[in-house]
């Protein structure tokens, strides 16, 4: 029977992650934007990781044995928007720890789990870094390979976007193997530790928005990784690929809480400035530009969710309702923020509000493993093959 | 918790509507709107009509023990939907029906269910419908205006234990064919029109009561929208629907929880304009190779499925909210309704897009879709009006039924 109520558990984790945010994010979520504006390379918030693991939160998407709570993806997606809110480029560092995680524990072979999850659940300030494709890109586009070498593999080349590539403790890398046929999707997954020979840290870069999220590339020379490390075969039907169209929703999510930030915050600006004699909330015109933006928000969730609800429950039909989550939150966000911004009128150009930082931090949501026209390309030939 | 899985009962009147849509509304829709052109009267489909009654799906909001099935907010977006789909037209006719049978089942006393339900149920051509709106009266209903100089106009005196009712009301859905009406008439002229107006139930053959003209629309001909004419109808007092100037109230609110329906107008018609679309897309060969192989064609319907998908979820979110009272937010009906309108335009302009130049002909179904999509932008309430709600809204402020 359909329900839209969350659970006790999924309310009190919101609500832990809100505050969670508000007490170690919100206070310094500006000066960390700036301080990368200086250096791309400072900014990470290692106290607030180090308060969010306390809390059982980093955990949360490992078995319980590991000491966390199996999340799906429903909750994955409400706690993440509650991150959002607040700092978008640490809610991207955790969701991708999340991520990464949950797949490790879900592929990965008894040896690979106790040695990396152990590892993780112990270390507060453990996160995974993500050179994976995710649910979208195509393995043509790889430019690391890797080749068989001595019972093990090699791996050569570079990796242009590694999520938390400077911070990581072990790098979750997409590499096409010498034997792949040309054209072909398959790419392996290697787990590779950090400090491995043979990788080299290149440039952080110097990102628009979401700065607190370090991606940097990686380049690998005879970087040597044993057989043990091969997480997936990464084939197109495989539990990998499975897994991340599994979680694509939660990348809807995103946008969903970097937009109702925006638009808390243009709610609240408008109810305190006056122009014309009174709140410029009783103009019309401004309660016409609020509430489209509050029905692209409201909108955005129900469709996270209800596509979040069919990925814990599959078999259930809509194969293309994550696609369709991520693209329409996606595109969302910065639609949104940009109100947000003329809300403000001038004040929307100056750094001293939140507002413009909200944008530059949506268009991240443009960009997750591959542009939007891609996602809507793959998802136009999932009509075409699934009869949606 | 969240669950997003239809109840058997739901899975079993989706199939049998979808099955009755296909069946009995499909060979005739676009017949049925060219007829309407030279003759909106007598385009209506009768045995379609008979054909739903004989499957119990004119009477689906009638209680069990009058043969219905009581259907909920959700239950009813959900079986809308496969019918608008179809023919957007016919389906706000079910809509009304359903909504209607429910409100007279709650609000009616035993002796105006004798009177004016058992009839309903035993007639398989009786419909139902209500006359709010007015020449005069539309916004100022549903803003609502405080002011004593808006609202409705109809003017209602009492005389003995009978009032006497004269004016007349425009745009009222179904009022055609319907046999059965409720006509709100200005109580109170001293009071707000929200505070002054009285829901009276009558039917069609009451002398005084006739029905003006059947309005000539853009799409949605089987939706027979007309005037109605009430010189001195006399109705009883014991036909007023719920109590006195109780036309707008509280009791009037279940009733007013119609938006997330209202929003299915949209959300089945650009499912309808995308089907076509799809089938189009698959069936016609161009340059060698299906269309939507082409990838700006797929491109397309990934955006139209996208948009569709949203709007269903905001629907049953809203829905749900209007079924489990103690979550009912107006805003959640507001931006459902709002957002169909979005989707469905956009939705079917796409449609006509990939029928290339095809979509702007008539013996393709794109065009349709597009014309009965734009009944959206005014069905209950304005698409500014919807906004301004909820932006209005946003402080907390209450708002009134939608």
């Amino acid at each position: 029977m359909v329900n839209f109520l969350l659970t006790e558990e999924q309310v009190a984790l919101k609500e832990l992650s809100r505050s969670f945010g508000e007490r170690q994010l919100q206070p310094i979520a500006d000066e960390l934007d700036r301080k990368a504006s200086d250096d791309p390379a400072s900014p990470f918030p290692w106290g607030a990781l180090k308060e969010f693991s306390a809390l059982g939160l980093k955990n949360l998407p490992l078995p319980e044995k590991w000491g966390g709570a199996d999340m799906d993806v429903l909750t994955h997606c409400v706690l993440l928007e509650e991150l959002m809110t607040v700092e978008a480029g640490f809610a991207a560092a955790v969701h991708q720890s999340w991520k990464l995680a949950g797949l490790l524990a879900e592929c990965g072979t008894d040896d690979q789990i106790s040695r990396y999850i152990g590892a993780f659940s112990e270390d507060s300030e453990y996160l995974m870094g993500d050179g994976t494709l995710g649910p979208i890109a195509s393995s043509e586009d790889l430019e690391l390979n890797a080749r068989p070498e001595g019972g093990g593999w090699a791996l050569e080349g570079r990796n242009r976007f590694v999520g938390c590539g400077p911070i990581a403790k072990l790098l979750f890398m997409d590499a096409a193997s010498v034997s792949t046929a040309p054209g072909s999707s398959d790419a392996v997954t290697f787990l590779v530790s950090q400090g491995t020979p043979g990788i080299r840290q290149e440039e952080i870069h110097d990102k628009m928005g979401a700065r607190v999220f370090l991606e940097s590339e990686l380049t690998f020379d005879k970087c040597r990784v044993p057989v043990e490390d091969v997480l997936s075969d990464g084939n197109e039907s495989g539990a990998k690929n499975r897994y991340f169209r599994k979680i694509a929703p939660t990348l809807g999510a995103f946008g969903v809480g970097v937009a109702r930030a925006s638009l808390e915050t243009s709610i609240a600006h408008c109810l305190e400035r006056v122009q014309g004699g009174k709140p410029i909330f009783e103009h019309d015109v401004v309660s016409f530009r609020l509430a489209e933006m509050k029905v692209d928000v409201d909108v955005a969730r129900d469709l996270v969710w209800r596509a979040a609800w069919h990925s814990d429950h599959p078999g259930e039909g809509a194969p293309g309702i994550g696609l369709s989550a991520l693209l329409f939150a996606s595109e969302m966000a910065p639609r949104v923020c940009d109100m947000g911004i003329q809300l403000f009128g001038g004040y929307g150009f100056m750094r001293d509000y939140p507002v413009q930082k909200y944008w530059r931090d949506s268009l991240m949501c443009l960009n997750h493993g591959d542009t939007h026209d891609m996602a809507r390309l793959k998802l136009g030939r999932l009509i075409e093959t699934e009869a949606i | 918790m969240v669950d997003m899985r239809l109840t058997d009962e739901q899975l079993e009147l989706q199939a049998l509507v979808r099955e009755y849509s296909e069946r009995v509304l499909r060979p005739i829709a676009a017949d049925c709107d060219r007829k309407s052109q030279s003759d909106p009267e007598g385009c209506f489909p009768m045995e379609a009509l008979k054909e739903a009654s004989r499957l119990g799906l004119r009477t689906l909001g009638l209680p069990k023990e009058m043969g219905g099935r009581d259907i909920d907010t959700l239950t009813h977006c959900i079986l809308l939907e496969e019918v608008m789909a179809v023919e957007p037209g016919f389906a706000a006719t079910f809509h009304q029906v359903w909504r209607l049978a429910q409100h007279i089942a709650r609000q009616a006393t035993e002796e105006q269910k004798k009177k004016f339900l058992v009839p309903f149920a035993e007639d398989d051509t009786c419909l139902l419908s209500i006359g709010q709106t007015e020449p005069g009266a539309g916004t100022d209903n549903t803003f609502p205006y405080r002011g004593v100089d808006g609202g409705v106009k109809l003017s209602a005196v009492k005389d003995g234990n009978e009032w006497v009712l004269n004016g007349t009301k425009h745009f009222v859905a179904d009022a055609s064919l319907a046999k059965i009406f409720i006509v709100l008439g200005r109580t109170d002229p001293n009071l707000p029109g929200p505070d002054g107006s009285t829901q009276f139930l009558m039917w069609r053959d009451t002398p005084g009561f006739s029905i003006g003209r059947t309005h000539d629309k853009l799409g949605a001909a089987l939706l027979m929208n007309a005037e109605l004419i009430l010189e001195n109808v006399r109705i009883p007092e014991s036909d007023i629907l719920m109590g006195l100037n109780e036309g707008f109230s509280d009791k009037a609110r279940h009733y007013g929880r119609g938006a997330p329906m209202v929003a299915t107008f949209g959300l089945g018609t650009a499912r309808g304009a995308y089907e076509a679309a799809l089938a189009y897309a698959r069936d016609t060969v161009h340059r060698g190779k299906p269309l939507i192989q082409d990838d700006a064609i797929a491109m397309r319907l990934a955006d139209m499925l996208t948009l569709i998908e949203a709007t269903r979820s905001a629907i049953w979110r809203a829905a749900w909210g209007s079924d489990n009272r103690e979550h009912f937010l107006q805003r959640d009906a507001a931006v459902s309704s709002y957002f169909s309108t979005v989707c469905v335009r956009s939705v079917c302009q796409n449609a006509m897009q990939i029928f290339g130049k095809n979509g702007y002909l008539r013996n393709f179904p794109a065009e349709k879709y597009m014309r009965d999509a734009l009944m959206t932008n005014h069905i209950n309430n304005t698409v500014d009006v919807r906004l301004l709600k909820i932006g209005r809204s946003l402080t907390g402020e209450t708002v009134s039924p939608l």
